[in-house]
């Protein structure tokens, strides 16, 4: 990246000018008191509070976390499509993609072959991450619309005092549109390049008997890159090195949501297919027919009561959620001339759950939360098959059964003066685990606040780390870390919020993958890790819109152990601000992995490694008989998106058309479904 | 290096501790992010203007009650000094549920107290009282405007209905602002 410590003082000094002298500049302005805006300014006042942090609503600056909100109105401005696009810009996170899945690594945190099983993804307060491989799904992969979301709740730290297990690193928590918000009829479509295509129509109505409705259908197509280059297949047996139309994309989505009076019903579903032009794990490069190829398929019903009594309110969940996954994969047939050899590799997960909880207001300034939760996983099956029946295939079916309960008090010792303590008790089959949490959180004035928090959580093995490759040790056990934190949020009225953040987090008994038994590897409680960091960001809203984001991140990562690699270094992150985010990390030692990319700064985004890539969790040598075919071929088979720097589409442009019918009401802006726009694009 | 970088973080946070201290709060009390009671109290006081009251002597105060929440009492009698509507002068009241409530010309309940409000409130629907609450489902059910929140900015839905059985005039303006319900 070519930052020498001269540019990083500069960097440094830059964070010290906006973070320090903006507030203070701000304190000269004469500013206009609440009272004096006009109705229609009172309504463009954003309100920084959050759900997820606490289960319950609550202010950011006295929620027990560092908080980041992105809204509608965000999402439309910057013309993020997914998830991944929004998590790209938030401080602290890197979002890595390697043409198939999305990947996000947290404050340094980002395991080699992690399919962001440490960051818990909740929609509207329910756990989403499939019970398979524990993935929170950010790309489109996640088979839900942007334009269904009404904000998007990103809670830094770990938090399984109040969800168990997977609130590792982060807690990202979507809360979806309700009809009344998206009044009326919309439909839109966009064409762009990369062959892209987007049919979406969007209902919502609030019906006189209280019913309110929102339905949304949305199509997308993309061809993706027409011609890839991959520098390391370069020869003329493999196409000089390019892989031709394989990069498209399809997606269809369903979001419907429900309520009447207290009960709330909202069901998505989702199904994502995408070519691979990657080659990724030793496939056939550049194959045509069969493409490889994989095929998401999400589907989530979460139904939810929510009743006030007195000074308490009770809630209580039903859910059901499903993902099927299927990829298909060509490998090169025994003898030359010979068609594929093609892998079909499966798995279904579906889960029922059921929660409830209570929030109580008691004397002494206290708030009381108590709640439990039952997850039976029906199924939890993983499976392959191969083209050739003498290539036998495997299958995996097991399920499993997990609860917790946990209670969380918040004590308003002063009226500048919070105390927070939470703990959780979560039984596995195999194993029970109890996590607290704590935090004093100072708020001298009403628009800034200093916390120091303490937590502890802990990351169950999935089913895919413990069955797939057949473990022969049944003793893997959680994975934990502990953290402290100090933070710093300052509100400078409407235009300006500034935030800073020193974190330490240690993480024990990681669960890495280890090679030295054999060609497939297994899965063990081995690494340690250390992340240290301190994160500086400040930005400015004008009252017209625009928005200038300064952020500066500097942190430090270690591997306890030299022999493992618990820590890869992820790309800085890609975002819609500046980026001067400059990452300091010390480095991992990371012999067994063979990986020296781990170490490189990304600096010059060098093209996607087709050898390393690695799509889901495929894994075609068996140790009882593999092809050999495939043993010739065989390389790190290792899923690694640590090393998968973000593959970049340069500048995208989209033009859309969309025609909407409303009620006799005029919505405010902010409320309109938004327009998603790439880097440039015209509404017509 | 590391050293170096240390040392330069200690100063960059000893720089905003210090900037901290030295620094005057210029938002103060203006946005209280707590509850947002401040912002709630520019609401009622903007409702006020855009109604009303048909009943009511010009010239005469308007009474503006709070209950059940002490925050927004006190932001809401700090947001109407030094303002009026329409030659009226603004009092701020701040009731209990079993207060006294015919006097008021504007009232605010919290949802805290709304649960057991419903006998109270149906008793008040047709005195000219604009009724405000920021419970869930309270202007299709016995209110008049509902504050809520939705992609992080304060809205609100008004029923006119209720508007008219209390003898209240609502403005256009209001009304095309807001997320409009029946009963």
């Amino acid at each position: 990246m070519g930052f020498g410590s001269h540019s990083l003082y500069r960097v440094v000094a830059l964070g010290v000018v906006v973070t320090v002298a903006a507030p203070a500049w701000a304190a000269g302005q004469s500013r206009r008191h609440l009272p004096d805006l006009s109705i229609e300014e009172l309504m463009g006042v954003s309100i920084e509070q959050v759900f997820g942090a606490s289960e319950r609503v609550q202010p950011v600056t006295e929620a027990p976390a560092s908080v980041t909100i992105i809204t509608a109105d965000d999402i439309s401005r910057h013309g993020y499509r997914t998830l991944a696009d929004i998590l790209r810009g938030v401080r602290g996170f890197y979002v890595s993609d390697d043409r198939n899945y999305s990947y996000v690594g947290v404050r340094g945190f980002g395991l080699p072959g992690d399919y962001n099983s440490r960051v818990l993804l909740l929609v509207n307060g329910h756990k989403v991450n499939d019970n398979i491989y524990d993935q929170a799904y950010i790309g489109a992969e996640l088979g839900m619309d942007v334009a269904t979301f009404d904000r998007v709740e990103i809670i830094r730290g770990p938090a399984s005092s109040l969800y168990g297990t997977s609130a590792f690193l982060a807690v990202v928590n979507i809360i979806t549109r309700s009809g009344g918000s998206m009044e009326g009829i919309s439909l839109q479509a966009e064409a762009g390049t990369l062959g892209t295509q987007l049919g979406r129509g969007l209902f919502g109505r609030t019906f006189a008997n209280g019913l309110d409705v929102a339905l949304s259908g949305t199509y997308e197509r993309s061809g993706g890159v027409e011609r890839l280059y991959f520098e390391e297949l370069d020869t003329p047996a493999t196409n000089s090195g390019i892989a031709d139309g394989l990069d498209g994309e399809e997606l269809g989505t369903v979001y419907g949501r429900f309520r009447l009076h207290d009960f709330t019903l909202t069901t998505t579903i989702g199904r994502r297919l995408k070519d691979i032009p990657t080659a990724s794990y030793s496939t056939l490069f550049n194959s045509q027919s069969p493409r490889a190829r994989t095929t998401d398929s999400r589907t989530m019903v979460h139904g939810q009561y929510e009743r006030v009594a007195g000074r308490t309110r009770f809630a209580a969940d039903v859910s059901f959620d499903r993902l099927r996954y299927e990829g298909v994969y060509p490998y090169a047939g025994a003898e030359p001339g010979s068609p594929p050899l093609v892998l079909d590799d499966m798995s279904v997960g579906a889960r029922w759950g059921v929660a409830g909880r209570a929030t109580r207001a008691l004397p002494g300034g206290q708030t009381l939360t108590a709640g439990g939760e039952f997850m039976a996983n029906v199924t939890q099956k993983q499976w392959w098959t191969y083209s050739d029946p003498m290539v036998p295939g495997r299958s995996i079916d097991k399920s499993s059964r997990q609860s917790g309960i946990y209670v969380q008090d918040e004590i308003r010792v002063r009226r500048w003066l919070l105390l927070n303590a939470g703990l959780r008790f979560d039984r596995y089959d195999r194993f029970a685990r109890t996590t607290p949490r704590g935090a004093v959180i100072v708020v001298p004035s009403s628009n800034q606040s200093f916390k120091y928090l303490y937590g502890r959580a802990f990351r169950a093995p999935n089913a895919y780390e413990l069955y797939y490759f057949g473990n022969p040790f049944t003793t893997l056990q959680p994975e934990s870390i502990g953290t402290h934190e100090l933070v710093w949020e300052q509100y400078v009225g409407e235009w300006l919020r500034t935030s800073v953040s020193g974190y330490r987090y240690a993480a024990s008994r990681l669960i890495i993958a280890d090679f030295s038994y054999g060609d497939d590897p297994i899965f063990i409680n081995s690494g340690e890790a250390l992340a240290k960091g301190l994160e500086v960001e400040a930005e400015v809203r004008s009252r017209r819109g625009a928005q200038v984001l300064f952020g500066f991140a500097t942190q430090r990562s270690e591997d306890a152990e030299p022999w493992s690699t618990p820590l890869g270094r992820w790309p800085s992150s890609d975002s819609a601000l500046p980026d001067l985010s400059k990452d300091l990390s010390a480095g991992s030692k990371c012999s067994t992995w063979g990986h020296g990319t781990h170490l490189q700064e990304p600096a010059s985004r060098p093209p996607p490694s087709p050898t390393r890539r690695s799509a889901r969790g495929s894994r075609p040598q068996s140790s009882w008989s593999p092809p050999p075919a495939i043993c010739s071929t065989r390389l790190t088979p290792i899923p690694h998106p640590a090393n998968t720097p973000s593959t970049e589409f340069g500048r995208t442009v989209r033009l859309g058309i969309r025609w909407t019918l409303r009620g006799a009401r005029v919505m405010p802006s902010g409320g309109n479904p938004p327009l998603r726009s790439a880097d440039d694009s015209h509404e017509n | 290096m590391i050293r170096l970088l240390r040392l330069s973080l200690l100063v960059l946070i000893a720089a905003l501790i210090a900037a901290l201290i030295a620094v005057p709060d210029p938002a103060r009390a203006h946005i209280d992010s707590g509850t947002h009671s401040d912002l709630k109290a520019a609401f009622l006081l903007s409702f006020a203007k855009f109604t009303e009251w048909q009943s009511l002597a010009p010239g005469t105060p308007l009474v503006m009650c709070v209950a059940g929440d002490q925050r927004v009492a006190n932001a809401l009698a700090e947001a109407v000094r030094e303002q009026r509507v329409r030659d009226r002068s603004l009092q701020v009241q701040e009731v209990g549920s079993d207060g006294f409530l015919e006097a008021c010309n504007l009232l605010f309940i919290s949802t805290s107290l709304i649960q057991n409000a419903g006998p109270l409130l149906a008793s008040l629907k047709r005195l000219p009282i604009l009724t405000v609450s920021d419970s869930q489902g309270f202007a299709r059910s016995s209110g008049i405007i509902e504050l809520y929140v939705e992609a992080g900015r304060m809205r609100f839905a008004v029923n006119p209905e209720a508007g008219s059985r209390a003898g209240l005039g609502l403005s256009s303006r209001l009304l095309n602002l807001a997320r409009i319900v029946g009963d």
